[in-house]
């Protein structure tokens, strides 16, 4: 079973939302509701990331959508990932990485969703943030699909 | 790296190397930047384990995290591979020797700084390697 491994070093989970994409959690083809993300985002947390692997399900090929997301060290990870699978002789993966960046107003969503009175106004502007990015979010979720 | 090669017996296991037998190991003070993350093949042991090294920047818990993750949903048995964080007995010249060498490229500074410092920092790094060869080859 092929593995899509999705993820992103810029310390918000947009690995996590890529996935969702790629396994149906989270629509392709129109932006994402509120409510959509928030609750993708509540399963697996807004922490700076960790580097835990997390399996968002299946994608339409049977596909296994993983991702992952760091603070920093993309270019550690990328490798860290492909010497330690290259141990073990496993190819039937992909690989894809997320450029999309944490701006301030993201990172404001994101301090203000930890205040119970004010998670709303942060999961509103986490949404926005979101909503800008999220034709390239799709793209993403769609690479590896194609030939 | 060094845990590795006293590992593979490429270094004394009794006493502590010289910074001449240090500076014979592949890799020594050799690894740069964009080598971090990179996990490379160092030797079998005699029990048949294969022994590698990765630089980590600091960043241990993540490659753990990491690695562990790509494990699970890989179907790879915990049992298959190990991992040793040496970071914890890596001292302070060790570190900023590192810095000045790899960073900066003072290497002719730093190198010896990076030897001196593995050598003081040898008996616990020796400790840990005895305690996985006990675990790994019984």
């Amino acid at each position: 079973m092929k593995r899509v491994i999705y993820y992103n070093d810029t310390g918000f989970p947009f690995a996590v939302l890529a996935a969702a994409i790629r396994s149906g959690r989270l629509p392709a083809d129109r932006p994402p509701g509120r409510g959509e993300v928030k609750e993708v985002l509540l399963c697996y947390g807004l922490g700076g990331g960790d580097a835990s692997v997390y399996d968002l399900g299946r994608g339409s090929g049977d596909e296994k959508c993983l991702a992952l997301w760091t603070k920093g060290n993309g270019d550690m990870v990328t490798r860290a990932i492909n010497s330690f699978l290259g141990l073990f002789h496993i190819h039937d993966y992909e690989l894809v990485r997320l450029n999309c960046r944490r701006t301030p107003l993201l990172g404001l969503g994101v301090w203000l969703s930890r205040f119970p009175g004010l998670k709303a106004a942060g999961y509103s502007l986490i949404h926005r943030c979101v909503a800008n990015v999220y034709r390239e979010l799709a793209e993403a979720a769609r690479r590896g699909t194609e030939p | 790296m060094t845990a590795a090669a006293a590992h593979l017996g490429m270094l004394p296991l009794h006493r502590a190397p010289s910074a001449g037998e240090l500076l014979a190991i592949p890799y020594f003070d050799k690894r740069d930047n964009a080598d971090h993350g990179v996990i490379t093949l160092m030797g079998v042991d005699e029990c048949g384990n294969e022994i590698c090294f990765v630089g980590q920047r600091g960043a241990s818990r993540m490659l753990e995290n990491l690695v562990h993750g790509l494990a699970r949903h890989f179907d790879i048995p915990s049992g298959e591979y190990k991992l040793v964080n040496v970071l914890n007995k890596v001292n302070t010249s060790m570190r900023i020797g590192g810095t000045m060498s790899r960073r900066f490229k003072w290497i002719n500074a730093g190198r010896p700084l990076v030897a001196w410092g593995t050598v003081r920092a040898y008996d616990k790094i020796i400790k840990l390697v005895r305690l996985v060869r006990a675990r790994e080859c019984r």
